[in-house]
C-alpha cells in the first residue's frame, strides 16, 4: 500500500472494531465503519493493500480483487483528508504481525467502507499567535506601538 | 549559545540572544531553555521584591500546588475558580507556579531563545519543549500569556501582559494549559467534561459545547447532587476517579431563564458583556462543591424534544467520540495527542456509558441521575 498514518497530526483509537480518528491540524474527526477500521488497523501495522485485501477477504463475503479496489478507493479518501501519507519505500517501516484470521465459517456481510467526516469542533483549535518582537522593548509588542 | 546581555532579568534591558544558527543540537537548545527560565525567574523575583509576594496553596487531584503572586493584580483573576480546593500550610509542595503581570509590575518578557521576529506557531513551540522545559504561549485579542514549565523541578513561571484584560474563559479555567501539561506527567488526565455525584460516586458528563453539559451539571447542583465541574475535570485511573479543578460554571446569558435560583449571582456576575457568563459557585454553594468522586459511569447529554429525561446505553466508541475530540483539540498538542487518546480510550473501556436524553423539564435531570447513581443500573434508572 505504501501508506502510513500521518502522525502526529492524525491520532486514532479502535474500540470494538470501530475507529475514531482526529486530525489535529484541521480539527475534523472521522468514523469509518467496521471495514474502514480494519483497513485503518492494517495501515497502522504497515500492511500493503494486497495483504489488507487478503484480510478483508478472509472475514467478509468478498473477492480479493474487489476488496483491493475498494481499499484503493477508501485509502484515496484517507489521503485526501491527510489522515495518511505516502510512505517512501526506502524508509518504509517493517510490517507488524497481525492476528492470523482463520477463514470464517460464516463470512460477515460486507459493507463498503465509508469515511464520515465531522467538522463541528474545528473552532476549538486555537489560532496560532503572531506578535512582533521589538528590538528594545522585547516581546510581546503590539503593532500599534503599545507594549 | 549565550545571551549577549542579561543585566537584571527585568526584560526591559535585555538584548537579543545570540542565536547563531538554526542547526543547533538538542543539548544547546536545552541549555538555552534553562538559562531563559533563570532570567525569567529573576524578573519574577524583582517584581516580587518591588510589589510583595502573596502565596496560596491548593490541593488538586491530591497534589499540593503553590501559587506565588508578585503583586496582587492576578490574585482576583486566578484564585476564585480554585477556592474550593484551597489548603493552608501543607507540609510538602508538589508544584510551584510564580505569577506576575507586565502592566502592574512594569515588566516585559526578555527576548525568547528562538531566532525569529515572531512568536513561534503551535508547531514551532515543540522545538522549545524537551524533556525538561515546556513553553506554552496563549495569545488572544485582549492579552498574551506566557508559561514556562520546568518539568524536572516541578516549577513554572506564568507572565501575563495585562491582568485586567484576562477574558472570561481564563478566569473560569485559570492556568488550564499549564496544569494540563504538569498534571499529565503525574498521570492525571485533564478532560473536557462536567461531573456531578452523590456521596463518593459520580458521573462524567461529556460532549461538545452546547450539548447540555452545563445545564445538566447545574440542574444537578440545584437538585441536591454535589458538583465537581461543568467543563473540565481531572481523571485518574486504577480505579477511575474524578477530581474537581474549577468551581465555576459558564453559561450563556439567556440561561438565567432556566435557573431563576441563580438570579442574584447573575446580577453580580463579572464579564456582563461576554459571550458567556462565569459564575463562581463556591461563593453560594460551598457545601455542595465536591473535591471529587469515584467514577461510576459516563453520561453523554443529548438535548431532545421529549418531556422526560431518560438514560439509554451507549457503546464505548460512542462515548469516546463524545469525549476525545473536544478534549484533545482543546488541550493536547500534537506531541501529546495520541497518548491522550489512549488514556481516554482506557477510560471509556473501564466504566459503562449512557446517553442522557435531556427532557424539557429540567428538574427531572437530577432525579434521573441521582436514582441511577444510587441504584446503579440502567433499568433502575428508567
Amino acid at each position: 500500500m505504501g501508506l502510513k498514518i500521518n502522525a502526529p497530526h492524525a491520532v486514532s483509537e479502535i474500540i470494538d472494531g470501530e475507529a475514531i480518528v482526529v486530525n489535529l491540524k484541521t480539527g475534523c474527526y472521522y468514523s469509518m465503519g467496521k471495514v474502514g477500521a480494519i483497513i485503518w488497523d492494517c495501515i497502522m501495522k504497515n500492511l500493503d493493500s494486497a495483504d489488507t485485501a487478503k484480510q478483508i477477504a478472509k472475514l467478509f463475503d468478498l473477492k480479493k480483487e474487489i476488496a483491493r479496489r475498494e481499499i484503493d478507493v477508501f485509502t484515496q479518501e484517507l489521503l485526501k483528508e491527510s489522515l495518511v501519507i505516502m510512505e517512501d519505500n526506502a524508509s518504509s517501516s517493517p510490517k507488524k504481525s497481525i492476528e492470523e484470521q482463520n477463514p470464517a465459517a460464516q463470512k460477515l456481510a460486507y459493507e463498503t467502507p465509508k469515511l464520515v467526516k465531522f467538522e463541528d469542533m474545528q473552532d476549538l483549535l486555537l489560532l496560532d499567535p503572531v506578535h512582533e518582537v521589538h528590538e528594545q522593548q522585547g516581546w510581546p509588542w503590539k503593532k500599534d506601538g503599545t507594549a | 549559545m549565550k545571551f549577549m546581555s542579561s543585566r537584571d532579568g527585568r526584560g526591559k534591558r535585555m538584548a537579543r540572544p545570540d542565536v547563531k544558527t538554526e542547526s543547533k543540537d538538542r543539548s544547546e537548545r536545552y541549555d538555552t531553555s534553562v538559562e531563559y527560565f533563570q532570567i525569567l525567574q529573576k524578573s519574577f523575583e524583582h517584581a516580587a521584591s518591588d510589589f510583595g509576594v502573596i502565596e496560596r496553596q491548593y490541593k488538586i487531584a491530591n497534589k499540593i500546588i503553590k501559587l506565588r503572586f508578585a503583586g496582587s493584580s492576578l490574585l482576583s483573576v486566578i484564585t476564585p475558580a480554585l477556592e474550593h480546593l484551597a489548603v493552608q500550610n501543607a507540609s510538602a509542595v508538589d508544584f510551584t507556579v510564580c505569577l506576575w503581570d507586565g502592566l502592574s509590575t512594569n515588566s516585559t518578557l526578555p527576548f525568547p531563545p528562538w531566532h525569529s521576529k515572531k512568536l513561534p506557531s503551535k508547531d514551532e513551540q515543540k522545538r522549545y519543549s524537551d524533556k525538561r522545559m515546556t513553553i506554552i504561549i496563549d495569545s488572544g485579542p485582549s492579552r498574551t500569556c506566557f508559561n514556562l514549565l520546568d518539568k524536572q523541578q516541578n516549577f513554572a513561571l506564568m507572565w501575563v501582559d495585562d491582568a485586567k484584560n484576562m477574558p472570561y474563559y481564563d478566569v473560569g479555567a485559570p492556568l488550564r494549559d499549564l496544569l494540563y501539561c504538569w498534571l499529565r506527567i503525574q498521570n492525571v488526565q485533564f478532560v473536557h467534561a462536567g461531573a456531578v455525584g452523590v456521596d463518593d460516586r459520580g458521573v462524567l458528563l461529556v460532549g461538545k459545547g452546547g450539548s447540555g453539559k452545563s445545564t445538566a451539571s447545574l440542574a444537578c447542583l440545584l437538585g441536591g447532587l454535589k458538583y465537581a465541574s461543568d467543563d473540565y475535570v481531572l481523571i485518574q485511573n486504577n480505579p477511575p476517579r474524578i477530581s474537581s479543578i474549577y468551581n465555576t460554571v459558564k453559561l450563556r446569558s439567556d440561561a438565567m431563564n432556566k435557573f431563576p435560583a441563580l438570579a442574584k449571582m447573575f446580577k453580580n456576575r463579572r464579564f456582563p458583556d461576554a459571550e458567556k457568563t462565569v459564575l463562581f459557585l463556591n461563593d453560594e454553594f460551598s457545601g455542595k462543591i465536591s473535591r471529587g468522586f469515584a467514577l461510576h459511569a459516563i453520561l453523554i447529554p443529548k438535548i431532545t424534544l421529549q418531556k422526560e429525561t431518560r438514560l439509554r446505553k451507549a457503546s464505548a466508541i460512542e462515548s469516546l467520540v463524545a469525549l476525545a475530540p473536544s478534549t484533545i483539540l482543546q488541550l493536547a498538542g500534537e506531541s501529546d495527542g495520541q497518548k491522550d487518546m489512549g488514556q481516554l480510550a482506557a477510560l471509556v473501556k473501564a466504566v459503562p456509558s449512557y446517553f442522557l436524553e435531556l427532557g424539557s423539564d429540567i428538574s427531572e435531570i437530577p432525579k434521573v441521575i441521582l436514582k441511577f447513581i444510587k441504584e446503579g443500573s440502567l433499568n433502575d434508572a428508567k
